[in-house]
């Protein structure tokens, strides 16, 4: 052998190796003192004959040499098990191989180190048939242990899991998946990860405040008597409410006893563990990730796996309400607050189509905010705006919260009135004048409110295009303030 | 070599009864229904095999092998393409592989399920000849299966042949693909016909 050094070895250098006469008994020396793995050998009737150091010293109760005993009764595990019969087979002349996967151990005995009270190792087993003279004279086990293997091997799905989860839902974040989906999969995934049978995701409508839920169960909802797809929560409570209010994650693994529990609702299933963590964008609160009822403790690690998910959670739900906060601005006039002309023309059309499929009668009303020009010019453009605010919420407080109020350009407004018969367009006119002229008794304006009104129905029997009544409407509103003018001129002449 | 209808059939249902009693043990240790069939049969001459198995399992695959001896003599394998391998580990397992590869435990898995299958097969082989065929240990080989196969090529004077079984896993609503192949010399394949041949007189008659 080149050691490297420029010497080579012969066996003639290693002299210990001619006093080896007996080498299988120094192999059985090393079996019975230095194996790290487990030998039991049976006879033809599984009675033990022998079985080394290593399974002895692990054996519980000891049973000391355990030599001439039946295997059924030294390991009566393998009999309530149902294992038995894998000996059997072994003694048919087949090779038997257990893995740790499907059957956890073999033979009964302590982990090393233990991973708590009774845990038990971890083995794959090999029980092979002894041949003498062409006939089966009895088994050979050998039981590996590979509890540390399946650690390991156990902490690596785990992290393979969080890592492709938080792949998953980052590509979801980039992706056109609505909040609702977002929601659910980031519930999908914290309870995978912490093994939890419950839990729900949330978000604050930034509007109100509140929190909404998109993923509680249709189970939950039953429970809980709520009838809504989504639920939303205005007040902040128990332990789940302590994560908002306090903007604080919460690990409590005896939840019922945790002093910040306010109990549960009545009916609601009970909560053994719980676990949450707010989701908070830029420091601001946006949503919540909450799991519960994990069949073992949680740990630090889970905590630390629920905040990541939160904290994407918060990622795409500050996403989604900017896209949501942008699409009402691309569609509603900033300053009245009611669709613009886009908005208006969009849902309008689609109002049209679908009156058009039911055979539903619609109305159009085309306005214009008389003398704005006048206000803008004399009192200038702040008292312009307020006159525009004050006739947005004039129209407002005359059609309904269905109807579709516009303003579609500077000085005009538009209204498509559903399920609106032909008399109503009367009515409305009415009633519009009859805000206007309460409007003006108030005089807290320097100007009198004055709007040219036109109508146009929608005939389900005849029907039109939204520019075409759109025309009708205008034309009808143009008639009226050139009549209001030569009225006007009349007057001053 | 070709086989004749009766043969094939004989044989088919030999194997398909091997394959039921695997299927039941798989169900009994993953407590979850599982279902083996062979389909197909053929018998390739083994300097074919390579082309024919490597058009149908291209590149990595997972073989449990398993040599016998006895009154017939040869190699037993079953072999699956890599992913298919993980996949059936992680349906019988009901775990994921971390990153689809097969882990120390998952080859544990595959190997306790190749050593049920092929000692079904041998087994009934043995119990039709009636006489004992002796297995080695199985070992599992991950590697081309050119290689693999080459090494079978080398050695033995016996014109060899491949029995080849095509065998679908079915469970959780998931069909695996992959082969039982036996390799016997021509002389194996001739005892293993004529007793399969008597078989099915005998059992036709019962």
């Amino acid at each position: 052998m080149d050691t490297g050094t420029g010497m080579t070895y012969g066996p003639q250098d290693f002299p210990e190796l001619k006093r080896l006469r007996r080498p299988v008994g120094a192999i059985e020396d090393w079996l019975e003192q230095d194996a790290a793995f487990g030998v039991l050998l049976t006879d033809g009737r599984l009675v033990i004959r022998y079985c080394n150091q290593w399974l002895r010293r692990r054996k519980r109760p000891a049973g000391g040499d355990l030599a001439g005993k039946p295997l059924l009764d030294a390991f009566p595990e393998l009999r309530e098990r149902r294992l038995e019969h894998y000996y059997r087979q072994a003694l048919n002349g087949q090779l038997q191989i257990l893995s740790q996967r499907f059957h956890h151990y073999l033979l009964a005995l302590p982990a090393d180190p233990p991973e708590g009270p009774g845990a038990l190792m971890f083995q794959t087993a090999r029980i092979y048939p002894v041949r003498e003279d062409d006939a089966i004279a009895g088994t050979l086990t050998v039981l590996e242990d590979v509890t540390e293997r399946v650690r390991t091997e156990t902490v690596l799905r785990r992290k393979t899991a969080v890592s492709q989860s938080m792949a998953d839902l980052s590509q979801a974040l980039i992706s056109t998946a609505t909040l609702e989906d977002i929601s659910h999969l980031v519930l999908r995934m914290a309870q995978e990860l912490t093994e939890s049978t419950s839990g729900f995701t949330g978000y604050i409508d930034g509007s109100t405040g509140r929190l909404v839920s998109p993923t509680l169960s249709r189970t939950s909802w039953d429970i809980c008597r709520i009838k809504e797809k989504t639920v939303v929560f205005e007040r902040f409570t128990g332990l789940w409410g302590w994560v908002l209010n306090n903007r604080r994650p919460l690990l409590a693994n005896d939840a019922a006893a945790d002093p910040r529990s306010t109990g549960l609702p009545a009916g609601h299933p009970p909560v053994r563990n719980f676990l949450s963590a707010p989701a908070l964008f830029e420091d601001r609160l946006v949503g919540q990730v909450a799991v519960a009822n994990s069949p073992r403790d949680y740990t630090d690690e889970d905590l630390h796996l629920v905040r990541r998910l939160a904290d994407l959670y918060a990622l795409a739900i500050s996403r989604r309400l900017m896209e949501n906060r942008l699409h009402e601005l691309s569609i509603t006039d900033e300053l009245t607050g009611l669709y613009n002309r886009r908005g208006f023309m969009t849902l309008a059309e689609q109002q049209v189509r679908i009156a058009g499929r039911t055979r539903k009668g619609l109305l159009i009303v085309f306005i214009d905010l008389d003398g704005l020009k006048w206000i803008n010019d004399v009192l200038g453009h702040p008292e312009g705006d307020r006159a525009l605010r004050d006739t947005a919420d004039l129209l407002r407080g005359t059609f309904r919260e269905s109807d579709i109020i516009a303003r579609v350009g500077g000085d005009e407004f538009a209204v498509l009135a559903l399920e609106a018969a032909p008399a109503e367009g009367e009515i409305l006119e009415r009633h519009l004048r009859e805000g206007v002229a309460g409007r003006n008794a108030a005089a807290d304006r320097p100007y009198r409110l004055s709007l040219s009104v036109g109508t146009a129905c929608y005939d389900p029997g005849q029907p039109a295009a939204l520019d075409a009544l759109l025309g009708q409407a205008d034309l009808r509103m143009y008639r009226e303030k050139e009549k209001k003018r030569r009225d006007a001129a009349a007057i001053i002449r | 070599m070709l086989l004749t209808a009766e043969q094939r059939d004989a044989l088919t249902e030999l194997i398909n009864i091997a394959f039921s009693r695997t299927a039941a043990a798989l169900s009994e240790i993953t407590s979850r229904r599982v279902l083996i069939s062979a389909p197909q049969l053929g018998v390739h001459p083994l300097g074919e095999l390579q082309d024919a198995l490597a058009v149908l399992i291209p590149g990595e695959v997972a073989t449990v092998h398993q040599i016998f001896t006895g009154n017939i003599a040869g190699d037993a394998l079953l072999v699956l393409n890599y992913e298919g391998a993980t996949q059936l580990v992680d349906l019988l397992a009901d775990e994921l592989s971390p990153a689809g590869r097969l882990d120390p435990s998952g080859r544990e898995v595959l190997m306790e399920v190749g050593n049920i299958l092929l000692n079904a097969c041998l087994g009934m082989f043995g119990n039709v000849l009636e006489v004992q065929v002796s297995f080695s240990v199985p070992r599992l080989r991950l590697e081309d299966l050119r290689g693999m196969l080459t090494d079978m090529l080398i050695g033995g004077d016996d014109i060899r042949v491949a029995l080849v079984v095509y065998t679908t896993f079915r469970l959780k609503d998931s069909d695996i693909g992959g082969f039982l192949v036996l390799i016997l010399g021509v002389s194996s394949l001739e005892r293993l016909l004529a007793a399969v041949g008597e078989w099915a007189a005998r059992t036709g008659d019962e």
